[in-house]
């Protein structure tokens, strides 16, 4: 090729040296694990200085990450309270990191209960066939599928449970952000790259992740606008007030950090923190090394209780402004996930693995009082409170597949809803 | 949920996409940029071809190349981009900001009017700096074919920079 038109095809094209892409956002949405950077401790201070090798994932590790993927978070007890009819819930749990792996068994995971506490709705696939957003009534009858969707993003129901948000299955011809009634009726494509969405608590807003920009548009896709640039991100999550979103990025000017997001909805007072994992290895990325997870609102809106996964992990609380950071649970070995506040705010519930077997577990909001629901040499994970505070819904392989459950909130009365194999 | 295992093979395969990745990002966008003609969908594409590539590890049977097995998927989906949208031909190639004036225009339309064979080869050999025999590998022909291909988009694009500096 002759240098001058090396030159002009130079200018044509300009030079991407300066990108580095994300590639924890990769690997939450090919929801394919990794070989991990396992940090052998951590805090969340960013002043630990132990070192971090690196090292496979131990079964148990991998288990649970795959649980964790399965869980969404908890529901708006406020709204709930409000709203009474038979329609579903704010379903504010989110998965957004979930196996795409071989399976030949059906995978489930929950995603809200109707705000009547009538029915549950979840999302499930069959030999890696397409994910199928489906509900069954809370007494296992009635199980209708009613969508596609993505694997790795949970459905964002309207507070009034008429409707629901939806990530379509990335198949190359629904990819994007579809809205359609609670029934699987009049789907709508209101964007066509979205992910993590997430309806305001009045229901008139949607927000949602997409490239390196946090959006909010109205319900109807109308009058987009970006909230705020970030490093991908996910998890996301509407204050029960409307007037914050919480996020989780990875981060900002450093490979070894995780960032937290909060930020007003109309994009000013951000505030974050970031969090260091002394010694991590240059180059790896959050997610791998930190991967904390499941922000979620307090019904009060007045504080955010996250897991970290790993070992050393636990559940832990921060104030809305991200000051007062608490440990609340933490044991020296096991993994955490999923915390739910109850509606009443007044308790915590949230999924626990050690050696290889995961529990449902659930504590006072101040830590105290944890006990173990389930007892089962099962898998036991993803709690969802209904809204009365009266019942959790989750998922267990106890009778071989996996498949919804629920229980009373004491643990006692625990019943499987579903038949998915 | 169910833990599917991976087997050492594919998860060594993994580890090898994060770095081919962390290498070489910048290469495959600016081969998607061009592809796709905006530096956005560029990035969406780089995206999407890891995001498959880490959900199809186990199709990767070790033959050939991890490298070029990665690239024919950015490859695959910038295609598939392209057949998804109608793209106008002055939009090819460069999206520059509204700003700035269009750059050499007739290269621009000379390289939009290539075939898809020669307007790949093309963008792999500048732009993503593949040698013929990555090239050939990733396109799934001989390296003759490759310098062919090349040589007959060269010479129409200097033919028209030609005319241009004349």
């Amino acid at each position: 090729m002759t240098d001058y038109l090396s030159v002009v095809l130079d200018e044509l094209v300009p030079e991407c040296v300066d990108e580095e892409g994300d590639w924890g956002r990769v690997v939450a949405d090919a929801g394919g694990e990794t070989p991990a950077m396992t940090a052998e401790e951590w805090a969340l201070d960013g002043a630990s200085t132990s070192t971090v090798s690196r090292e496979r994932r131990s079964r148990s590790q991998r288990r649970w990450l795959t649980r964790r993927r399965l869980v969404v978070i908890g529901l708006s007890a406020a709204l709930a309270a409000l709203l009474v009819t038979p329609a579903f819930g704010i379903g504010g749990r989110l998965l957004d990191l979930i196996e795409d792996e071989p399976a030949r068994r059906p995978e489930v995971r929950i995603s809200s209960w109707s705000l009547d506490g009538r029915r549950i709705a979840f999302v499930s696939r069959r030999d890696r066939g397409n994910w199928e957003l489906s509900v069954v009534n809370a007494d296992g009858s009635g199980q209708q599928k009613l969508a596609s969707v993505a694997g790795n993003a949970t459905p964002a129901w309207s507070p009034d449970g008429r409707r629901v948000a939806f990530e379509g299955p990335r198949d190359g011809e629904h990819d994007g952000l579809y809205v359609m009634n609670a029934d699987g009726s009049g789907q709508r494509k209101l964007a066509r790259r979205a992910h993590a969405p997430a309806w305001s608590p009045d229901g008139r807003r949607i927000a949602f992740i997409w490239g390196h920009k946090l959006y909010v548009m109205n319900a109807d896709g109308t009058e987009r606008r970006t909230v705020q640039k970030s490093h991908g991100g996910g998890s996301l999550r509407w204050s029960p007030d409307g007037r914050k979103l919480v996020f989780l990025s990875a981060g900002e000017g450093c490979n070894t950090c995780f960032t937290f997001h909060v930020v007003n909805t109309d994009g000013s007072a951000p505030q974050s923190m970031s969090v260091g994992v002394a010694g991590a290895r240059e180059g790896s990325h959050w997610w791998e090394q930190a991967p904390v997870s499941d922000p979620s609102w307090s019904p009060d809106g007045r504080r955010i209780a996250f897991a970290r996964l790993n070992d050393h992990g636990g559940i832990y609380v921060v104030n809305a402004d991200l000051s007062g950071l608490r440990r609340l649970a933490r044991t020296s070995s096991g993994s955490y996930a999923a915390p739910a506040w109850s509606p009443d705010g007044g308790k915590i519930a949230f999924g626990f693995d050690r050696d290889d077997n995961s529990e449902v577990f659930v504590m006072k909001a101040d830590g105290s009082g944890l006990r173990n629901l389930t007892r089962n040499p099962a898998s036991d994970a993803d709690p969802s409170w209904s809204l009365d505070g009266r019942k959790l819904a989750f998922v267990s392989d106890r009778d071989g597949d996996l498949d919804v459950y629920v229980m009373n909130a004491d643990g006692g009365g625990q019943r499987r809803l579903t038949r998915l194999k | 949920m169910t833990q599917p295992q991976r087997n050492s093979a594919e998860t060594n395969s993994i580890v090898d996409i994060e770095a081919i990745y962390r290498e070489q990002y910048s290469r495959l966008l600016r081969f998607a940029v061009a592809n796709l003609g905006d530096v956005e969908r560029g990035r969406d594409a780089v995206h999407e071809a890891f995001v498959r590539a880490i959900r199809s590890v186990s199709d990767f049977r070790g033959q050939g190349r991890l490298e070029s097995w990665l690239w024919r998927i950015l490859v695959n989906v910038c295609m598939a981009e392209k057949r998804r949208r109608v793209v106008p031909t002055e939009g090819w190639l460069l999206q520059t900001s509204t700003d700035d004036p269009p750059e050499w225009p007739e290269i621009r339309e000379a390289i939009a009017s290539l075939p898809e064979r020669q307007r790949t080869t093309l963008f792999l050999r500048h732009y993503a700096d593949l040698d013929y025999d990555q090239i050939g590998a990733v396109l799934g022909v001989a390296r003759g074919t490759v310098a062919a291909t090349l040589n007959t988009a060269h010479t129409r694009l200097r033919s028209v920079l030609g005319e241009v500096k004349r």
